[in-house]
């Protein structure tokens, strides 16, 4: 393969303060795609089952896609993948906003984080060089204070910015990191991660080109894709109403879940729809990501309470874990949870998830129905108690009476607080489910349950089960051979449409795009990916290739958690959903039950190649993927098939 | 015949995709500090502001220019750099009101919107409409 790309990879040690550069040829950077697939293998490689995630020996990873700086349609995300202090297993978050542009700009395509620093430290990375710098006095300050902050000690115009709130200076594991004020990094407390570190930022800036091999053939694919993104239903339906106009036909499916799931709708979910923030004035002005043309992100503010209270957002899925899960359903009080959870630093959906969850021990007596709020007030655990949501979101941030335990996710917290608690704490893998009822969606439970990172759609999102769009509808019609299949309560076909998705999902984190414009709407395709990737870098690359790099970063990050000493048990889903049927009024028996799920699991190892007893990927499918280490690392032997 | 490229800040949603494209055409490579169409972004409230050179009648660039690099098309109106005249004295970017001139630096010369020989990418790639080309014929 002809060397036209070199990743270079910026090697940080904050103990010793020791500063390094890796670069990585385009054979093995293309390997694993050079984005997220890289960061997973050097993840893999510099970690042990011993690491500890606090550890500072647990390296945090920024991988901006490998198109990142370019003009094709979404490309402006970064990956990030650690140990995960909530799972201690493999994970990746994907964030949007402008910061993963910023660090390519400064010269690097990779930066490994490792070490603790001995005071609070802001790191700068640009194109003259790497500072740490104290940051004393940022330690303590919300996302925002400490953001807006640091722009102006730095003064450097145009410098982004990625920071920790309190979460994750106290180190809740279900911390996140926000970079450019309002996108997050937010599942699996990576935020901790760099809590331990000592790390309250990481500000990049430079002024580094990002060059393409032949930009007439990529000004060509991206046109395409422009195209494509402008002329997609979907796509627009996003541009209008955010992720957020999700809500109204999630829960006219029974899809929403509701009340710490313990159903799939409310009985008007206007009030938490984008709908309603786009007409009743709650969008203050749309926003997009660097080179996005869809616009899904939003900024809000509360109209009739709270004054003053604005934030990027809300999401789908805020709205669904601090709305409908918390049975919070007014407008402004939804708005503010949103911007507590922004501001301090907490992932949304693993903070409604921890509160729902501590309003039906309330509820079922395993909590006192009325708590310390830690600072003389008290507080009611009363489903939709707005002043309760609140509260507990910043109990958690600082770690206040019952917030320190919450802070530690809902599976740690049911393990304290005891009794039948676990069996509404919903999460699997120890990560807090996200905001889609699987019950009613069987190819969403068996990408839930196979997903590395625990129960979310952030892995596979095979929205196309729903048949929703056209292009959605015509992908199942190729994948299962009829359109038919496009129904998302049937089981038939599904772990081919799951396998697509996660490999696809594995070539947009790579490339830096986003899942909403290749997975949620279908406007890229991977064949266009893989002529973005040949035009870009020189190289020339099909769709099938595609596939096989995503298999290759898929098994190696299933590796990790099997190194962990995870198997097919832990390819499941929270209690609730795989045992208590879901009330609905479709006349549908919802559940994903042991035998059904198990059934998808089957065929879905038999297509991976992957031991259908223990789900650890066979010897032989490793090694035709090129990943003889693995099967050391595995402690697989060479008869191993 | 005359145009403009017209902007829309409230419609502006941040996405650069403006700064890519202007510096892919004009400088092969994806250098927005380059691009001759500047977004500048707050991100604390999201807010974002395109800025461009409006082409103007009695352009004040033109004037500052002590060396007459900076020409108007008498045809279209369009206001340009001749790259191989310009000194690099910088003059122009502190007459611009609109600080719609940048500076290259590492090639000492000023950049500017050329309206891309009429057919400006930053209007073609804007998803927003907050940049949007104008044709008339009078003029306005
Ligand atoms: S679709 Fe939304 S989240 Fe994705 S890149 Fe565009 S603005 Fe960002
Ligand atoms: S018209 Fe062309 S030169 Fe002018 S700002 Fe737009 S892209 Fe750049
Ligand atoms: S392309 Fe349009 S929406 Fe995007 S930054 Fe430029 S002017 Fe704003």
């Amino acid at each position: 393969m002809k060397d036209t790309y070199t990743v270079r990879v910026l090697k940080i040690d904050l103990t010793t303060e020791d500063v390094s550069l890796d670069e990585i040829g385009t054979s093995e950077a293309l390997k694993f795609f050079g984005g997220r697939g890289l960061a997973s293998c050097l993840l893999f490689r510099s970690t042990t089952k011993e690491t500890d995630p606090f550890g500072e020996e647990n390296p945090l990873i920024f991988a901006p896609g490998v198109l990142v700086g370019t003009c094709v349609p979404t490309a402006g995300r970064a990956t990030v993948v650690s140990k995960s202090p909530a799972t201690g297993m493999f994970m990746k978050c994907s964030m949007g906003g402008h910061w993963g542009a910023g660090l390519r700009h400064a010269g690097y395509d990779v930066l490994i984080v490792r070490g603790k620093a001995s005071r609070p430290t802001l790191l700068t990375v640009t194109n003259t060089g790497v500072q740490f710098r104290n940051a004393s006095t940022y330690w303590g300050l919300d996302v925002r204070e400490a953001t807006s902050k640091i722009e102006a000690d730095l003064a450097i115009p145009e410098v982004d910015i990625a920071c920790i709130g309190p979460a994750g200076e106290r180190l809740s594991r279900i911390a996140a990191i926000s970079c450019s004020y309002y996108h997050v990094a937010a599942r699996g407390g990576l935020g901790a991660v760099m809590g331990s570190k000592n790390l309250k930022a990481i500000a990049v800036h430079g002024r580094v080109p990002v060059k393409v091999a032949d930009p007439e053939r990529f000004w060509a694919v991206s046109e395409q894709a422009r195209t494509s993104v402008a002329n997609t239903g979907r796509c627009k339906f996003y541009g209008e109403y955010g992720t957020a106009g999700v809500v109204v036909g999630a829960n006219a499916m029974e899809a929403l879940p509701t009340q710490n799931f313990r159903a799939g709708s409310v009985p008007d979910a206007y009030g938490i729809s984008g709908q309603c923030l786009a007409e009743q004035n709650y969008l203050v002005r749309r926003e997009s990501c660097m080179a996005c043309s869809i616009m899904c992100k939003r900024y809000s503010a509360t109209r009739n309470a709270y004054p003053g209270s604005e934030a990027g957002g809300p999401e789908y899925e805020t709205l669904a874990a601090l709305g409908s899960g918390c049975m919070l359903m007014d407008t402004d009080a939804v708005l503010k949870a949103n911007e507590l959870c922004n501001i301090l630093g907490l992932d949304s959906i693993s903070a409604g998830s921890v509160i729902q969850w501590a309003f039906e021990c309330a509820e079922r007596g395993v909590l006192p129905p009325e708590i310390d709020d830690g600072v003389g007030g008290r507080v009611s655990l009363k489903w939709g108690d707005a002043h309760a949501v609140h509260t507990l979101i910043e109990m958690i941030a600082y770690r206040r009476g019952l917030g320190d335990v919450l802070a530690e996710g809902v599976r740690r917290a049911a393990q304290t607080v005891g009794g039948d608690s676990w069996k509404w704490a919903v999460e699997a893998k120890g990560l807090e489910q996200s905001g889609v009822e699987t019950r009613m969606a069987k190819a969403y439970a068996l990408a839930f349950a196979t997903n590395p990172r625990g129960p979310d759609h952030l892995y596979g999102q095979p929205m196309a089960e729903f048949g929703f769009s056209p292009e959605g509808r015509a992908l199942v019609r190729r994948l299962a051979g009829d359109e038919k299949f496009a129904n998302p309560i049937i089981t038939d076909h599904k772990p081919k449409l799951v396998a697509w998705h996660e490999e696809c999902f594995a070539m947009t984190d790579s490339l830096g795009l986003c899942s909403r414009a290749t997975l949620s709407t279908y406007a890229i395709t991977p064949a266009m990916m893989a002529e973005m990737l040949s035009a870009a870098l020189g190289v020339e690359m099909t769709e099938d290739g595609m596939h096989e790099i995503a298999r290759r970063v898929i098994n190696l990050e299933r590796a990790f958690n099997m190194r962990e000493g995870a198997r097919r048990r832990d390819d499941r889903l929270p209690w609730r959903v795989m045992n208590e049927v879901l009330p609905n009024s479709k006349g549908i028996r919802a559940i994903n039950s042991e035998e059904e799920l198990g059934k998808m699991l089957d065929e879905y190892y038999e297509l991976r190649g992957w031991d259908r007893e223990t789900g650890v990927p066979k010897a032989s499918t490793l090694r035709d993927l090129g990943l003889d280490e693995v099967v050391t690392d595995l402690g697989l032997t060479a008869t191993d098939s | 015949m005359q145009s403009r490229l017209l902007t829309e800040t409230v419609r502006c949603v941040g996405c650069r995709l403006c700064e890519m494209a202007c510096s892919l055409k004009h400088e092969s490579e994806f250098a927005p500090w380059l691009s001759r169409i500047k977004v500048d972004r707050t991100p604390r409230t999201c807010l974002a502001v395109p800025s461009v050179c409006r082409h103007c009648a009695d352009a004040p660039c033109v004037a500052a220019c002590p060396v007459d690099a900076i020409k108007q098309s008498p045809a279209s109106d369009v206001v340009y750099i001749d790259a191989v005249e310009c000194i690099g004295c910088q003059q122009c970017l502190d007459a611009c009101p609109y600080h719609c001139i940048v500076f290259d630096s590492s090639r000492g010369v000023a950049l500017k919107c050329d309206l891309c020989n009429g057919d400006p990418v930053c209007a073609r790639v804007c998803p927003s409409g907050a940049v949007a080309f104008a044709v008339s014929e009078d003029g306005e």
